[in-house]
């Protein structure tokens, strides 16, 4: 097709818009002298229906392969003049559009130097697509295993949803059961169920489907590959093992780190954690007439888990057990489906809310907790420090990513984003996914989150897949970069440096360099930077529809003024 | 300070198409306006800009640019962190043969920064006026 290049230049004036500002006809007289140029028409609105059957028509009569359309170049006319392409059998990556409207027209008045502009864009467009390659649609054969990593309530949920879609999935875990964090909670807001209650039924409904394979042992040792041909080696009592998987999930949650000395405490049966709390209410310790302190504060603000809980559980003490309930908090933050109910049905009940600064000191004297405190907003009326006595105080404990999450997320080459929890790739967008598709994350493993929002998360990353690999083979367009084996040396500075993990290193005859090996990109795991392209220092990468070549001729195609 | 005072310089704006790009079609939006010798190359992220392309760009204008998205905000994370190596690239190269450095920079905004877009541009162009013509271009 090379030689044999023939150019359709399309004018659009957008209704006037545009030939208010430029004359198209001294540009056309220009444009129809260029080589390979063969075609030139000016329409009133390009865009409108009846024009792409026109279009369509005159590419075919006049035998046109590359298209240059001159008006407004916004993606959503780009993607009509695409399909009139594929309509009249053209690759639709054999068009090129130029801006007329919003870099010039728009922005300059009427004069010589916006014409000469206008057939400079021009010329740079009509130089690109002389440079056009087509891109193809390739079949990809996909593995549709899903690897779940993590037996808490997220990963459980995860598994149950994937296998309702037809995945065969693979769930592991470090520790000898399931159950996770949850297990170890006695109640849970917004849940009408008793929370061993709901992980007895979720373990049983995973362990007694036949399409979800449970490991427990067993972590994850070394990842290799991309989305929809993952291998994964597991580790379970220092043995390797390997499978393949399509997409994998991380489930990792949290932990939690008890650390009284921050409050200027000791260990002592009166000093409890919230997770201790936790333990304790549902192992049916009795609180009744004690008096509980519980604080909130002191770097513990960055994640609303503990305030809520700290609610939750106040309110439960105060109502189920009568208890004397002071609450000293920092800040309270209980942004979220009815909390805020929940804080004021708390006051409601009885339970004392203190706010402090920094002025808050606690001391443990003959088995009872003294806070000293200074109240913020009646400092200036009266003076002075006040105590409250209890028999207890609680204080929340450091949320923290499970053990080993840095070392899960080199093997997953996923960054840690804030308090090294996983680094989403998106927060507006989409939470759960990460910089590498597929791999996404759900439940406390992004940052400590609430059952509720768990089963939301493992729906949609359970659609995402499910999206993703409908098939076992699915069809992509195949924009992802295209190596020169004869240039590249293996140096691996592409495969460092795409922010997405898509890059692998192949080995074969086919790849004609001193190594049999080069560098491939992943169509489905690509996302069209080009940051490898230009990173490689032999210059043997080219992102379709972006190569060096398309751009350079457009510079190449400037006037040079003194 | 240039000796000629009617010099227009001619400016290649290299746009990321995630900010830069978007940028200007917002400024056309609002009805601004900024020089006419201002062109602008859509890249799919600052990280795609070489240093091929900002050598070229000044054989045949008098300064050239990058727009990247936000600094820690690159729809591809590190995109913006790279292309800002392109350009310290290419101001030692520009050094080594004496051609003045600011011909070359590196700018951040969001596709929403329509006003910014314009404010770039024009003290772009007033600064390579300021500098007077690129001795590098090559005129044939
Ligand atoms: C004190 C406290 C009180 C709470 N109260 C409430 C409440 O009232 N209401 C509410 O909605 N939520 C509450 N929660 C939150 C709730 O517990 C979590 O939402 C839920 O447990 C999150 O589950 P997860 O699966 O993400 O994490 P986890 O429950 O932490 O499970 C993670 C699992 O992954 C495993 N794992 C970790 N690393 C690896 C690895 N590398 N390889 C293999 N397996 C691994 C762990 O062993 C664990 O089984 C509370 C949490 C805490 C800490
Ligand atoms: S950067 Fe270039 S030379 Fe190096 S491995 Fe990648 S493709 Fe090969
Ligand atoms: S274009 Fe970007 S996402 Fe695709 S392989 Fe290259 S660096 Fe990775």
């Amino acid at each position: 097709m090379e030689n044999n290049t023939r150019i359709g230049v399309f004018f659009c004036n957008c209704n006037g818009k545009i030939t208010e500002k430029v004359d198209f006809e001294p540009i056309a007289s220009e444009v129809k002298k260029l080589p390979k140029v063969e075609y030139v028409r000016e329409s009133q609105n390009l865009c409108a229906h009846l024009e792409g059957e026109l279009i369509c028509k005159e590419i075919t009569k006049n035998q046109l392969n590359r298209i240059v359309v001159v008006g407004c170049a916004s993606a959503k006319e780009e993607g009509f003049f695409k399909e009139v392409l594929n309509k009249a059998g053209l690759n639709s990556h054999l068009l090129s559009m130029v801006n007329l409207r919003e870099e010039c027209c728009a922005v300059h008045e009427k004069s010589a130097k916006s014409a000469a502009k206008a057939l400079e864009l021009t010329k740079m467009g009509i130089a690109r697509a002389n440079n056009l390659e087509e891109v193809s649609f390739g079949e990809i054969p996909v593995n549709r295993t899903v690897l779940v990593i993590g037996g808490g309530l997220a990963g459980l949920e995860t598994a149950l949803e994937t296998a309702a879609r037809g995945f065969k999935v693979i769930l592991i875990e470090k520790e000898d059961k399931l159950g996770g964090r949850l297990a170890r909670v006695n109640s849970i807001i917004g849940v009408d169920h008793n929370p061993a209650d709901l992980l007895e039924e979720k373990v049983k409904a995973v362990t007694s489907n036949p399409t979800i394979d449970v490991r427990t042992n067993t972590k994850l040792g070394d990842l290799d590959g991309n989305i929809g041909g993952f291998t994964a080696w597991f580790v379970k009592d220092g043995v390797e093992t390997s499978v393949e998987v399509g997409a994998i999930v991380a489930a990792t949650g949290v932990q939690t780190i008890f650390c009284p000395v921050k409050y200027g405490l000791g260990i002592a049966d009166n000093v409890i954690g919230q997770m201790k709390l936790e333990r304790l209410l549902a192992d049916g310790k009795d609180f009744t007439h004690k008096r509980i302190s519980i604080v909130i504060g002191k770097g513990t603000e960055a994640f609303n888990l503990p305030f809520v809980i700290a609610v939750k559980n106040a309110l439960l003490l105060r109502k189920k057990f009568n208890a004397t309930v002071n609450v000293f908090y920092t800040n309270i933050k209980v942004g979220g489906d009815n909390w805020e109910k929940m804080y004021t049905d708390a006051r409601g009940a009885g339970v004392n809310f203190f706010k402090f600064e920094d002025n808050i000191e606690i001391v443990a004297n003959n088995g009872e907790i003294i806070v000293n405190y200074e109240d913020p907003f009646l400092k200036g009326k009266m003076p002075g420090v006040f105590k409250v006595i209890a028999d207890y105080i609680v204080i929340p404990e450091e949320l923290v990513p499970a053990e080993g999450t840095d070392e899960l997320a080199k093997i997953l080459r996923l960054e840690l984003g804030p308090a090294s929890f996983f680094s989403v790739d998106n927060a507006h967008i989409l939470p759960e996914m990460t910089s590498r598709d597929g791999i996404y994350l759900v439940g406390s493993c992004q940052s400590p989150c609430f059952a509720n929002e768990v089963e939301i998360s493992a729906k949609t990353v359970a659609e995402e897949i499910f999206q993703k690999l409908d098939a076992d083979q699915v069809s992509t367009e195949l924009t992802q970069p295209y190596v020169d084996a004869t240039k590249c040396v293996v140096c691996l500075t592409c495969y460092r440096c795409c922010p997405h993990g898509a890059i692998t290193i192949e080995h074969g005859e086919q790849f004609k360099n001193l190594y049999f090996s080069a560098a491939q990109m992943n169509p489905l795991a690509c996302r069209r930077c080009g940051i490898c392209a230009s990173e490689c220092p032999g210059k043997a990468i080219q992102l379709p529809d972006y190569t060096d070549d398309q751009i350079l001729v457009q510079l190449e195609a400037m006037e040079v003024l003194p | 300070m240039s000796a000629d005072a009617n010099f227009q310089p001619k400016i290649v704006v290299f746009a990321c198409e995630n900010s830069g790009w978007l940028a200007a079609e917002h400024a056309a939006s609002l009805g601004l306006s900024y020089p006419e010798r201002v062109e602008l190359i859509k890249l799919p992220c600052s990280g795609k800009i070489d240093v091929i392309y900002f050598m070229k760009a000044l054989e045949k204008s008098d300064g050239t640019m990058i727009m990247a998205c936000q600094q820690e905000n690159c729809k591809f994370l590190k995109g913006n962190v790279r292309a800002a190596q392109r350009v310290r690239q290419t101001q030692n190269l520009l050094k080594e043969i004496g051609i003045e450095e600011d011909r070359v920079g590196i700018f951040y905004l969001a596709a929403n920064m329509g006003h910014k877009f314009v404010e770039i541009v024009q003290n772009f162009y007033d600064k390579m006026r300021e500098l007077g013509p690129n001795p590098g271009k090559v005129i044939k």
